[in-house]
């Protein structure tokens, strides 16, 4: 989370301050993005299985805020496809003007931080 | 980072590991609203659940790059594009096989390991993924696999969208 979260900051700051070499880092930070991804999703299946049949039923207070937090999980990879790809169109010399990837990675990190607020709510019960 | 192979690994790796975290999160959304979840969850140990969402993400990134080996996928072609679904329903086919043949693996080991003498439901188990449930996960593989592949295309096209519009700001 911390690498997904705190590279997609970099990324976002960096776009904002720079145009240079904007995408070598985004390409970099698209492969280590889906290793966290994937990642993310294994350890939050396995600790959803490490709480065994103590866990709270989809009812309760905790229980709709990890619904929420699985589909703003859902909604964040959804929304990482396209730009994963556009950084790699672009990378790959498909596209030749320049593009603004500002937008893109601001919004990512905005649903990174509102995942990382949600996670911290799950953890304190 | 304009060599090619470069980028059709990196193309294959975002584009599989997109299928393995959308499939585990889609069941999660499905069976977590159900109720009952953890209790189903419990049954699994640490190390079978890690070992069979590892083998689900080593087969679809299989899958996923010999789906894409020789096409120019980014470009968008339709005749491309019509090879590329015919692929993804064949190879999300041989996904779902590989997958059950992992799990029936992973839990017959699992099986032998935690209950050495009592391994005959395990081994009746994993007779009845190889006489029927091969050609029910082939099924089920094709048609998650053609699915996946049109929200793959789907996101190509907004990408493309993206990068055709230029979006330049004023410090082009």
């Amino acid at each position: 989370m911390a690498v997904a979260f705190g590279g997609a900051f970099l990324v976002a700051w960096l776009s904002w301050r720079t145009r240079d070499n904007v995408i070598e880092t985004a390409v970099r930070y698209e492969q280590v993005f889906w290793a966290a991804a994937g990642v993310l999703v294994m350890t939050g299946i396995g600790n959803l299985g490490a709480f065994g049949a103590s866990l709270l039923e989809p009812s309760t207070g905790w229980g709709t805020t990890l619904i929420a937090k699985l589909w703003l999980v859902a909604a964040l990879i959804m929304v990482s496809l396209p730009r994963s790809l556009a950084v790699v169109l672009l990378a790959s010399g498909a596209r030749t003007r320049p593009v603004d990837l500002r937008p893109v990675y601001t919004v990512t990190t905005s649903i990174f931080a509102t995942i990382v607020a949600l996670a911290i709510v799950l953890a304190n019960g | 980072m304009s060599d090619a192979p470069r980028v059709n690994g990196v193309l294959a790796w975002v584009l599989g590991t997109f299928h393995t975290s959308v499939f585990g999160l889609a069941l999660l959304l499905l069976l977590y609203p159900r109720g009952g979840f953890g209790a189903a969850l419990g049954n699994l140990s640490t190390l079978s659940g890690l070992a069979i969402f590892l083998a689900l993400w080593a087969t679809t990134l299989f899958t996923t790059l010999r789906a894409l080996a020789g096409l120019n996928w980014l470009d968008d072609d339709p005749a491309q594009m019509a090879v590329f679904f015919r692929r993804a329903f064949r190879w999300g086919g041989v996904n779902g096989m590989l997958f059950l043949a992992a799990l029936g693996a992973i839990l017959l080991l699992t099986a032998l390991a935690t209950a050495p003498g009592s391994i005959t439901p395990a081994l009746i188990f994993f007779v009845f993924i190889a006489a029927v449930g091969l050609v029910v996960s082939y099924i089920v593989g094709a048609i998650v696999g053609v699915t996946l592949g049109a929200l793959d295309i789907a996101a190509l096209r907004v990408a493309r969208a993206v990068t055709r519009s230029g979006g330049s700001s004023s410090r082009d």
